[in-house]
Order: C-alpha cells, then sequence, then structure tokens
C-alpha cells in the first residue's frame, strides 16, 4: 500500500573524557510505492562544534529500495 | 540460561496433538541503492566532492518456520566494504533461532542485535548512536524476550541477552578529525587507528556482554513506552602477537535511559576503550541521544 512518511531525526554526544562534542541532524522524506519499491531524500548535517577548523559534513542523498 | 533455553525447545516440540504443518522458507531480497551530493563539501585539493552512485547494498533474507520455531538467516553484500576494518563486502547481519513459547516468551540463539534502547530512528544515514557501534550491533549470543498483557492497556516487554563474542563488525565510523580529537595517537604501541569501538579494533576483543532491556507500553491509542536498559561487558586487550592478555579496560558501559516514542538518553561508563590502554585516566561518563519525529501518511483505509 503507498505511504508517505516526512521524519527528523537528530543525535548527539558529549564525550566524558575529552571536550568533545558531536551532532547529527537528518531529515527526511521516504515515499513507498504500491509495488515494492520505495524512495527515501534524506539531508545529513553532521558537526562537532568543539573541534576547530572541522568543517560541516553536508550530504543530501536519495536511496531507492526495491523489496521482494 | 542455556538450561531454560533448552527446555524451553524440548517443550515447545513435544506432544504433538494434530499432524504440524509443513515448514516454510521465504525468501526476501531487498536492493538499496545510493546517490550522494556533497554540499558545501571540500576536498583537501579545495574542490567540491563529485556526486556519486553505488548499490549501497543487497540484502538477501531467508526466515524459516516450522512450528514454533523460526530461522533467520540474512547475507549482506555491497560493492566495497561496508567500513574500513570490515573483512569483506559480504557479511551475515544476522543469523538465528527463534523459539516462542505458549507464555509468549521467545527464545533466541545466534548472531543477535544487542538491544539498547531505540533499535532504529528510520533515518538512512545512521546516527550518532550507530556510527558509534551502539546501534544495529549484532553479536554472537542468547536472548529471552517477552511481551505480555499484564493489563488492558499495560505490555510487559522486555530482552536479557547474553553475548559471549563479538562478532567484528558494527556501524562504527569515526572520521579523522573525531579520532583526533579524542586522542588517536599514531604510533603508540597496540594502537590501530580504531579507538572507540572493540569490534572495530583487530587488537580488542568484546566478550561477555550482558544487555538487560525493559520497554513496557502503556496506553492504547496513546502509546507510552519508557525504556530502560542496561549493557556490561568485559574487553580484552592483546598486548603482543599470540598473546591475549585479560585486560579490563574499563568499557563496562552502561546504558540507562529513556524512550518515549522518539526520545532516548544514553549514559555510557568507559565508552572510549582507549582510556586504559593509553593510560589517560579514569573512564568517565559520556552521554549519547537521539531525538527525531515521524509523520506517516497512508490512503484511509490502508493497513502500512
Amino acid at each position: 500500500m503507498p505511504w508517505v512518511q516526512l521524519r527528523a531525526n537528530a543525535s548527539g554526544v558529549r564525550w566524558g573524557t575529552q571536550d568533545l562534542e558531536e551532532y547529527l541532524v537528518s531529515p527526511a522524506i521516504q515515499v513507498a510505492l504500491a509495488g515494492p519499491v520505495d524512495f527515501t531524500a534524506e539531508y545529513t548535517r553532521w558537526w562537532m562544534p568543539r573541534v576547530q577548523d572541522t568543517p560541516f559534513v553536508d550530504r543530501f542523498e536519495t536511496v531507492f529500495t526495491a523489496t521482494f | 540460561m542455556l538450561a531454560s533455553w533448552l527446555l524451553a525447545v524440548a517443550l515447545a516440540f513435544a506432544s504433538p496433538d494434530e499432524a504440524p504443518p509443513p515448514p516454510t522458507l521465504t525468501p526476501h531480497l531487498v536492493l538499496m541503492t545510493r546517490q550522494t551530493f556533497p554540499v558545501g563539501e571540500k576536498d583537501a585539493d579545495g574542490k567540491r566532492p563529485r556526486p556519486s552512485a553505488e548499490i549501497y547494498n543487497a540484502r538477501v533474507r531467508l526466515e524459516g518456520a516450522w512450528r514454533v520455531a523460526r530461522a533467520v538467516l540474512e547475507v549482506r553484500l555491497r560493492q566495497t566494504p561496508l567500513r574500513t576494518f570490515s573483512p569483506s563486502n559480504v557479511w551475515l547481519q544476522q543469523a538465528y533461532v527463534d523459539v516462542a513459547t505458549s507464555e509468549g516468551l521467545h527464545w533466541q540463539a545466534g548472531l543477535l542485535y544487542e538491544r539498547i534502547g531505540v533499535e532504529w530512528d528510520d533515518s538512512w544515514f545512521g546516527n550518532v548512536g550507530y556510527l558509534d557501534g551502539l546501534k544495529l550491533n549484532p553479536d554472537l549470543g542468547v536472548s529471552n524476550a517477552g511481551d505480555l498483557p499484564v493489563a488492558p492497556t499495560v505490555r510487559l516487554r522486555w530482552e536479557a541477552q547474553y553475548f559471549l563474542q563479538e562478532d567484528g563488525l558494527n556501524g562504527f565510523y569515526a572520521p579523522e578529525a573525531k579520532r583526533v580529537a579524542l586522542g588517536d595517537t599514531p604510533g603508540v604501541v597496540g594502537w590501530d587507528g580504531y579507538t572507540l569501538d572493540p569490534d572495530s579494533s583487530p587488537l580488542h576483543s568484546e566478550r561477555s556482554a550482558v544487555v538487560l532491556h525493559l520497554h513496557p507500553a502503556f496506553g492504547r491509542e496513546l502509546t507510552i513506552s519508557p525504556d530502560f536498559a542496561f549493557r556490561q561487558s568485559d574487553i580484552l586487550y592483546e598486548v603482543s602477537r599470540g598473546a591475549t592478555v585479560e585486560h579490563r579496560v574499563g568499557h563496562r558501559t552502561i546504558a540507562s535511559g529513556g524512550v518515549v516514542l522518539e526520545h532516548e538518553g544514553l549514559r555510557l561508563l568507559g565508552e572510549g576503550i582507549w582510556e586504559r590502554v593509553t593510560g589517560l585516566g579514569d573512564p568517565r561518563w559520556s552521554v549519547h541521544w537521539m531525538t527525531g519525529a515521524r509523520y506517516t501518511w497512508t490512503r484511509p483505509g490502508d493497513p502500512i
């Protein structure tokens, strides 16, 4: 059956021994058709704010999944 | 636990009052393709990486069932190994036997996922917990799981697991900036470049992991599921070739936290196996969290 899902996830960690924090956010939309195929478009930003000269890692990814 | 498991298996197959249905074997094939478009990234030469496309993975999953027993075998393959420490681009993701008892309990043995908190957030790329080797981490062990209604609006659900040995593979991934920030110093004796997770390290092995996971559910239309988990394991550190020294390096991971639908907090003691090995000090708490929201639309009347 067809369905559409909107989702937004965020995760992170703060390490106790080192002055390091890390965050990742990944909003996405996933569309499943009536057949075996679904499609996901997901944007990801991953960054470490306390680490100097560390850039944001930004990616836009699309994933096709076929399940039989 | 083993004796209980064997007893449950024996009882589950005993006293057939009627002709049992024939065994079934159901194959599943999943194929994922991935297209990546870097945004704002630049490589060492200051150039923007080019978009890429790949077969992210192909999954062959076989599910067999006979009476109260079920067997699952899932093999995955990729164009390239999943991680740099992966032994191959073909691997076993899960392989276990599940026996259900009439009381609603499940006894499982084999290559199983360790269950702490939210198993997955449905994202494709992954979350920080997964990238630190905490989520969707299969290891060799046994598990008892239950899902019992104890009141009209209350279900008691749990997993009690014991893992003999890690399997050397999970989703652990740390870019160079992270490893450097955590003190990864090439050249230190015993250093292998993967400093945070025993599955990824050829010099460390994780054994005797105990996982206790309780996640009751309250309510019907609005369900609230607080989630509590505890995990502890031992790490063995191979200090020289051929000699495995039972060296507890402080990876006693304690995970406790809550999942109320979409939120989870994990506190881990000793995460970062470099601490004792390099003498940097006693392990300290680190805090993982994960949160998310989702909305799913289906055509009225359609199940999802």
